[in-house]
């Protein structure tokens, strides 16, 4: 298996950005994509895998076999600039796997170059967390859902809605009801 | 005296308000008088607070109504922040909703922006995201979850009707108790087990123990005192005794005790683990462990040296607020050396209520 090679990660607006497959890896999605595709390869390609990125990919690699494209139809290239320069900063640093059966576990907090990455529009934010998300990038994923989740933080509701510019759709008896019923699950 | 004129000395405003700043040196004593009387009614002295009562009106016998005004107009003044105007709630009409199928109504809801060029920046995130932001908020602090929740239909549906939060919710609380006797199954399994999968109800229905604040006992009790010498009044004088018990338990399974006349004002910020810097004394450490039906045994140190002290409560719910108080079953000492054991009276106990404290975080 050929470790030399060059990932093209390609933007929904056509850019292209080389990567190093250790950056590119940061990504589980291309992660697995490579993995399965290299195997494929070495195995002359017998294997029928109906993945569309997957073949769109293969056959990129085809055509040059030192180069890789990997498309990400959803992810503009201002985005995915920010999300490749986050890779890049991580590339030597494994994140441990994520054990599911340690939920009750607190969360660490926000990593200082993470939330200083982060600190950009909210918009950017949310195009950030999505791509993180289509692209299974679990820590940046967390990194930013934790941003928001900052920002709701210590908040009344009435506050919330501003910052996220929510109308209260409640009529004032079900908001009431609502609150009656939940609010001693607030204290644990 | 006129209406107007009445009104006048009072120098009540147009609106209702009071203008303290027209109050004479009397009238601001008496006020002040009242309001410290209310601030001890609500911590539960009842002997100080009818004694405040009685000094304030003897200054100004009016001193309730125009110290109401104030209050209400305290509260609705747009400078406090918390107090947002609230429509009118038709209380028969709250209790007559299921809150359940209401928050089921709200599936298809989306989330209505507030200027309606910009849709909120939240629909882009799709809902596992929402209910991931939320699962963060429930593990940082106790409220932010519900205040996020509150805000919209869409949020509510998903903070509170989705069955991920309650078992995120259930899954940080339970971990955080300590049994008497090891659990051998899994949360999953507890809760496949008896309550059919749904985290809801086994949060509702299975006992716990709150860490982000303190539980309060107050207790009054009446006492006869003697005449003074030469008096000549009918009876004897009647005194309110009002002290307090104080318990701060911590997950890593101690907690601390205390018995003592200052008020919750005084106490509650001081409850912790620097209690003494901060001028507490008489906090007793002690340790707690319960049974998975919610009977909680506190052993540990008390005020005789040589001996043990140790209380048994049971956690049980205050109406609609769930395993928020705890009810006295047992409370006795033990001799260390001996093993002797003596049981206390729990006539004059009464139970605890759990009352949050911002700064006990967990």
């Amino acid at each position: 298996m050929s470790k030399e090679k060059k990932i093209v990660i390609v933007s929904s607006d056509n850019e292209k950005f080389t990567v190093d497959r250790k950056v590119a890896e940061k990504s589980i999605l291309i992660k697995n994509m490579l993995e399965d595709l290299l195997s494929n390869e070495d195995h002359n390609g017998d294997n029928d895998d109906d993945n569309e990125l997957l073949r769109d990919a293969a056959a990129v690699d085809n055509n040059d076999l030192d180069v890789i494209e990997i498309p990400t139809p959803n992810v503009r290239s201002t985005v995915l600039k920010l999300i490749i320069e986050w890779c890049e900063h991580y590339k030597d640093i494994s994140f441990p796997d994520e054990n599911q059966d340690e939920d009750s576990k607190k969360t660490p907090p926000i990593d200082e170059w993470d939330k200083n990455f982060l600190n950009v529009d909210q918009e950017m934010l949310y195009e950030i967390i999505l791509a993180a998300n289509y692209l299974n990038i679990r820590p940046l994923l967390y990194s930013g859902c934790k941003m928001v989740a900052e920002m709701i933080r210590g908040k009344s509701p009435e506050e919330i809605r501003k910052t996220f510019n929510i109308v209260n759709d409640f009529s004032p008896e079900e908001e009431a009801a609502i609150r009656r019923e939940n609010e001693w699950a607030e204290d644990r | 005296m006129t209406l107007d004129s009445q009104l006048q000395t009072l120098s009540i405003k147009s609106d209702g308000a009071v203008d303290l700043s027209k109050l004479d040196d009397k009238q601001r004593r008496a006020y002040d008088l009242f309001h410290q009387a209310n601030e001890k009614e609500m911590e539960g002295a009842m002997s100080d607070a009818v004694e405040l009562y009685r000094k304030a009106y003897k200054l100004d016998e009016k001193v309730d109504r125009w110290y109401r005004y104030q209050d209400i107009t305290k509260q609705a003044s747009p400078h406090n922040k918390n107090t947002i105007e609230k429509p009118a709630v038709d209380l028969e009409l709250v209790k007559k909703i299921n809150v359940q199928e209401l928050l089921n109504s709200f599936n298809e809801d989306q989330i209505t922006p507030e200027e309606e060029n910009e849709p909120s920046p939240l629909h882009l995130l799709s809902d596992d995201l929402l209910i991931y932001i939320m699962e963060l908020l429930c593990d940082a602090d106790s409220s932010s979850w519900f205040y996020f929740a509150i805000t919209c239909k869409k949020l509510s549906y998903l903070g509170f009707h989705n069955k991920s939060i309650w078992e995120k919710l259930c899954k940080i609380v339970y971990s955080r108790q300590r049994y008497d006797e090891d659990t051998p199954c899994s949360q999953d399994q507890i809760c496949q087990n008896t309550w059919k999968g749904d985290w809801h109800l086994m949060l509702s229905q299975r006992p716990f123990l709150k860490f982000n604040g303190a539980y309060i006992s107050i207790i009054n009790y009446y006492r006869e005192g003697g005449r003074p010498d030469m008096s000549n009044s009918w009876s004897n004088p009647i005194r309110c005794v009002t002290y307090y018990r104080f318990v701060r338990f911590y997950p890593d399974g101690t907690c601390q005790r205390l018995l003592t006349f200052l008020s919750p004002k005084i106490v509650v910020p001081r409850l912790n683990k620097n209690y003494h810097e901060l001028g507490l004394e008489n906090v007793f450490r002690g340790t707690w462990k319960m049974t998975m039906d919610g009977q909680v045994l506190i052993t540990g140190e008390g005020s005789v040296e040589g001996y043990s002290f140790s209380e048994t409560l049971q956690i049980k719910n205050l109406g609609r607020m769930k395993h928020h108080k705890l009810h006295w079953i047992s409370a006795y000492f033990q001799n260390k050396d001996d093993g002797e054991m003596k049981h206390f009276s729990l006539a004059k106990e009464r139970p605890f209520t759990f009352s949050r404290v911002k700064s006990y975080s967990v």
